[in-house]
């Protein structure tokens, strides 16, 4: 079957099978940002932004997506122009090996499009379902404070 | 302090541009065309013989490319320890056998256009066992009697170390220095217990995953995510009987590795699979298989007992330990060697004892996790100090103070036990341990809070530990680097070294920048690619910066030399009038930049290519130092043990680049809460793990997250790059006994095994 | 993809069996029946609002968890406790996906909604099935799937109106922030001269379904509230649960924690009621 995915501000026309998973289409449409941990719900490295807001791409259909807005990581920012979330990113060291940040910054950018001055806690919440081992968070809930304040300021 | 100008700043990571924009390329990200999909079968029982595996109805299914069994590969002993050669591990693998040794151990694979298809024909494989009595408790594993897991001829110990598989016993490691039953007499208060720890999967992010192959010569490509690419070349190269020289090792950005992936555990089979097809194959573990089949902490039960005067002087320590390795031996020596000799140097004591059996147990396997047997160590002896202190009415800060090595001092216990193999003598250069005290215990309050009563339903306590690790394994180790000058002054950094998301590609550029005295944007780094860069043994063992970093070092050296040579003719005065400075080459009053360097060296005259290359070899591992800190609220009512605050002051020598440092330290501390608190394996009466996904094997998640506070303590380690030492490890070694310590001063009950989880404490101070 | 609530029904009906009803479809990781046809997807059916009605608040069963938690009206609703105790399930990018209903009806031994839905006395209106609606307390008595029978669909849930001096609170009790319960508690109670006038407690995760706590309601009704006869209520309640093993502690263990934990979930809604009838 076809869906009609806007991906990234982009409308696509997507041949899938119907029972395939929204994480399997976006990568075969070359969009490795998303990422595979667990299937089942319990990472947040397929984590993609869903009209808005932040959901697990290996739980969803994507015939459930038809007409739906879709984000990924690729249409946050380039290397030379970085959104003020990734570049807070790399200032705080909140980026290790790399494979969460994805999900991480997608549901930090969902929680920002909600809640622009978020408390401490109202991040620890956001981020809740975004595993990561590397870092211990830390540095990932001070990037994500200093990118509300950064934001703050270009408003 | 000295002033560097690349070195100790937080520079951004060298690829955290393209990892923040999602560009960086992981194993899987990437298109092969005519992929196949490898998939295993897995035992479902403990211990069994294979009679017969029907695989011909999984052959004739459509899309389906090969079925592997024992009997389609060479048969050859290896271990899957991504160690240096030849092993200390134990050689008692097979790519596949006739025999399976736990829950989760491999059967055969299948190799099929999609994974549906692959998972399909497995299920239409019929295996016949003859199934085999079980050991599921390490203590039964070296009883008279004992069924025999390793009973195939060809299990045996490439290096001269005590093994005896007959009698389960993957390893031991024995030690004697002075008269511990002497020193024991001689005490004021004697004390005597048993800890245990538990099973612990790393859990990294990126579970397994390898793709391989053929390229136009017919070579075998092997994309994979691993920690030692050279040492994978090699055990692969070995495991399917081709020559090194047909292999060929990439590793792209991986997704977290914390030891898991010093394990050559998974490419074999895909290898083999394209071998026998021509077609690339890949192979990516789900979670579930990162569980039940790749490599776990290892359990370790503690009998220790020491010894102490009223005026705090330590007069014996004897350190008893068996050690679970699972169903293979891999590290099964050097894991279980670390116990000792990274907690027992910490402390002046002239009589220790330590004796070690690690046993085979039809368990899931052990291998390299972050700590490496330290951290199993400290659970047990880190508790003790305060029972210690305790017993003899001193504050353990006090009894650290008094107790801990100090600069100068040469520790019997490091010469003696080296991983696998003896020792070096070491006389301790650097040690920041009493301002990691001091400064941890004004953060935490120690003053305030610590033995003080309590009240209410919730109470509150404080405890602490010291800890050391290590800076790689000396005589053993070596990294080395190539550097290349291009015609834009800038320098290609081709390291064996391996980022696993450390950030070692941007710490080991940095120290080239330093030397050659330009920015980091400067230094193009490529690493870990067997066929383009130059060996190292990988990251494991807190080596990267320490060593990796030297040779890196020493290979700018060169570099440096040789842009001094040209300058100097391009001067004409003599090399040694020439110097280097803030990337221009100057003399006599006249000064020249690096590209124009680099532009007459490549175009003009007596051209060549200005390169170095450097290998590197430590002789000592100095320790790094840290004084953990941890706050608890207990609940009396239910027994859950939260962390409210946790400090951890660290002495790592020189931190290259501070932030990553403190990002290595907070990972590593995470890690080792949730493990304390959380983390556990839960295991069935057939020894099969119920619990293998994050429903129920909770890792700690942001919202779970304590107050963490780092302080990082400078000191200058001279054999180290700028002064650096290690960072990675140590951290996670402290949870375990500073929490239990810090439930001790809360509600008066001594935790001894982990993990400590509401029920059991509740069980502890109630009884039901 | 139904677009309507009667054209899911259709759907249901002529699958004749084979078709399973799903709102955020994440239950599939637990159990995936075996024998699916099809799934019928209720997310595009209309039945995602949330509004304020003569007798209470109706929550279209598709509405995810998340907009419950910004919802205005909920956030009001008895202090809050909707917000609390959707915020002890699961993550953030789940509870986009999870809805309601799909929690309601899908009963896990660790579920939240379930247990506070108990307690608050919400009502169940379906469509398609034996009767068109059920009080919590019939609802939860087995699988609410059993219940409503295999053709009918969760159309919504209707909490009551709040009464003056009432409020409710919801505890989970868990290792970590997101893991699945080991105890679930939540309890309503509306005060009237100073003394318990009414009380629902309700005890999750301990039962393969929610279950009342009748003795410990009865222990409170007409009583004034304090410390100690909430304590006695609360041990009360604990003592009447036959708990299940739960292979995540050891044997006895619920039993032991679940007083206390009654017992501050009481304390927490009266003090909520309290400063209720004060204001």
């Amino acid at each position: 079957m076809i869906v009609n995915l806007n991906i990234n501000n982009q409308e696509r026309q997507v041949e899938i099978k119907p029972a395939e998973r929204l994480i399997d289409v976006l990568r075969r449409e070359g969009f490795f940002s998303v990422k595979e941990g667990c299937r089942k719900g319990n990472c947040g490295a397929c984590v993609v932004l869903l009209d808005g807001s932040p959901v697990n791409s290996c739980l969803i259909f994507a015939a459930r997506c038809e007409g739906r807005r879709i984000e990924t990581a690729e249409s946050l920012g380039s290397t030379e122009n970085l959104h003020p979330l990734q570049k807070a990113f790399l200032d705080e060291g909140a980026i290790q090996c790399g494979y969460c940040t994805p999900g991480m910054l997608l549901s930090a950018k969902g929680l920002l499009n909600e809640n622009p001055h978020p408390a401490e806690d109202d991040i620890k919440k956001a981020l809740d379902g975004n595993l990561c081992r590397c870092t211990g968070y830390v540095k990932i809930i001070k990037a994500v404070q200093k990118a509300a304040e950064a934001i703050g300021k270009t408003r | 302090m000295k002033e560097f100008s690349t070195v100790g700043k937080s520079e951004w990571k060298v690829d955290g541009a393209s990892l923040a924009t999602g560009r960086a390329a992981f194993t899987a990200d990437m298109d092969f065309r005519d992929l196949l999909h490898a998939r295993i079968l897995y035992s479902p029982h403990a211990h069994a013989r294979i009679i017969k595996i029907d695989t011909q109805k999984a052959k004739s299914l459509r899309g389906v490319h090969g079925v592997l069994t024992w009997e389609d590969l060479p048969r050859i002993v290896h271990t899957t320890a991504g160690q240096g050669a030849p092993e200390p591990s134990p050689y008692d693998s097979f790519l596949l056998d006739n025999k399976v040794r736990f829950v989760g151990d491999r059967v055969c694979a299948v190799a099929a256009e999609s994974p549906e298809i692959a998972e399909k024909a497995l299920s239409l494989i019929k295996v016949e066992y003859e199934i085999l009595p079980a050991i599921l408790d390490a203590r039964d594993a070296m009883k008279p009697g004992a069924p025999v897991i390793h009973d195939e001829k060809e299990a045996q110990q490439v290096i001269h170390t005590p093994y005896d598989p007959s009698k389960n016993m993957a390893a031991h490691v024995e030690l004697n220095i002075g008269n511990v039953e002497g020193g024991l007499a001689e005490a004021d208060v004697a004390l005597d217990y048993e800890y245990e720890t538990h099973y612990a999967q790393h859990c990294p992010l990126e579970p397994h995953v390898a793709i391989t192959y053929l390229d136009e010569n017919g070579r075998l490509i092997i994309r994979t995510s691993t920690q030692v690419p050279f040492h994978a070349r090699r055990i692969i190269a070995q495991a399917l009987g081709i020559p090194v020289s047909r292999v060929r090792v990439i590793k792209p950005r991986i997704g977290g590795g914390f030891g898991a992936k010093q394990e050559v555990l998974i490419e074999g089979i895909p290898a083999a699979f394209t071998l026998k097809t021509g077609r690339p194959v890949k192979l990516a573990y789900s979670r579930e298989e990162e569980f039940i089949s790749a490599r776990t902490r290892h359990p370790q039960i503690i009998r220790l007992r020491t010894g102490v005067k009223k005026n705090g002087d330590i007069t014996a320590i004897d350190l008893g330990v068996i050690m679970n390795t699972g169903a293979y031996g891999a590290h099964a020596l050097t894991v279980i060697c670390n116990t000792g000799s990274k907690t027992l140097p910490l402390f002046h004591c002239l009589n220790v004892r330590f004796v070690g059996d690690s046993v085979y147990t039809n368990l899931p396997v052990g291998g390299a996790y972050r700590g490496y047997g330290a951290t199993q160590g400290y659970a047990a002896i880190g508790i003790q100090m305060d029972e210690m202190a305790h017993a003899i009415g001193m504050d353990p800060i006090e009894f650290y103070k008094r107790n801990h090595i100090q600069v100068g001092e040469i520790s019997p216990i490091i010469q003696a036990l080296g991983e696998g193999r003896e020792g070096v003598e070491q006389s301790l250069a650097t040690c920041g341990l009493d301002e990691c005290i001091e400064r941890g215990a004004k953060e935490i309050g120690w003053a305030e809070k610590h033995g003080k009563p309590k009240e209410g339903a919730i109470k509150r306590g404080v405890g602490m530990v010291c800890l050391m690790q290590g800076s790689g394994i000396p005589e053993v180790d070596m990294g080395a680097a190539t550097i290349k000058m291009n015609e834009d002054g800038s320098f290609n950094l081709l390291i064996g070294a391996t980022d696993l998301g450390t950030g070692s590609d941007t710490v080991l550029a940095q120290i080239a920048a330093e030397v050659l005295t330009v920015p980091l944007g400067k230094i193009i780094v490529y690493s870990s690619d067997t066929d383009m860069t130059p060996f190292d043994v990988g990251a494991y063992a807190s080596s990267t910066t320490y060593l990796s970093g030297m040779a890196v070092k020493k290979a700018a050296e060169n570099v440096r030399d040789e842009i001094l040579s040209v300058a100097a003719q391009m001067f004409n005065v003599s090399k040694e009038e020439t110097t280097l400075r803030n990337g221009e080459a100057a003399a006599a009053g006249k000064k020249v930049s690096l590209s124009r360097i680099a532009h007459y060296s490549l175009y003009e005259r007596e051209q060549k290519q200005i390169m170095g290359m450097a290998s590197h070899i430590a002789h000592q591992s100095p320790p790094p130092f840290a004084a953990h800190f941890a706050e608890v609220a207990v609940c009396t009512e239910t027994g859950k043990v939260t962390v409210v605050k946790y400090v951890s002051a660290v002495d790592c020598g020189t931190a290259i680049n501070p932030v990553l440092a403190e990002g290595q330290c907070e990972g590593a501390l995470l890690n080792g809460i949730s493990f304390a608190l959380t983390e556990e394996y839960l295991f069935d009466s057939r020894g099969r793990m119920l619990n293998p996904n994050f429903n129920y094997y909770k890792i700690f998640s942001a919202r779970d997250l304590p107050e963490i506070k780092t302080i990082l303590v400078p000191t200058f380690e001279n054999t180290g790059p700028f002064g650096a030492k290690s960072v990675s490890e140590i951290n996670i070694n402290g949870p375990i006994p500073a929490i239990s310590n810090a439930i001790f001063d809360a509600i008066g009950v001594r935790m001894r095994k982990s993990p400590f989880t509401p029920d059991r404490v509740l069980k502890a101070l109630k009884g039901f | 993809m139904p677009a309507s609530l009667d054209a899911a029904r259709r759907h249901l009906k002529a699958g004749n069996g084979g078709y399973v009803l799903i709102g955020g479809g994440t239950g599939f990781t637990f159990s995936a029946p075996k024998y699916i046809r099809g799934i019928i997807d209720l997310s595009k059916a209309g039945l995602d609002y949330i509004t304020n009605a003569g007798d209470g608040i109706h929550i279209g069963a598709a509405a995810p968890l998340g907009t419950l938690l910004k919802n205005p009206l909920l956030k009001k609703y008895c202090g809050g406790v909707i917000g609390e105790s959707v915020l002890t399930i699961a993550t953030t990018p789940l509870r986009n996906l999870i809805t309601v209903g799909g929690n309601a009806v899908q009963v896990f031994i660790w579920s939240s909604l379930p247990v506070l839905f108990l307690a608050l006395d919400a009502q169940f209106v379906t469509i398609g099935g034996r009767r068109r609606i059920f009080k919590a307390d019939e609802f939860f008595k087995s699988q609410p799937r059993r219940q409503m029978g295999e053709e009918a669909i969760l159309k919504e849930i209707i909490l009551p109106r709040q009464k003056p001096s009432s409020a409710a609170a919801f505890l989970k009790f868990s290792k970590t922030e997101t893991d699945f319960a080991l105890l679930n508690i939540a309890v309503y109670v509306s005060i009237a001269r100073n003394k318990c006038h009414e009380t629902r407690i309700a005890l999750g995760a301990a039962t393969p379904l929610p279950i009342r706590l009748t003795a410990a309601e009865e222990a409170l009704k007409g009583e004034v509230l304090t410390e100690d006869n909430i304590a006695l209520a609360a041990g009360a309640g604990a003592d009447m649960v036959n708990y299940l093993k739960d292979m995540r502690v050891l044997d006895g263990y619920k039993k032991q924690a679940a007083p206390a934990l009654i017992r501050r979930c009481i304390q927490m809604a009266v003090e909520r009621a309290k400063a209720k009838s004060k204001a």
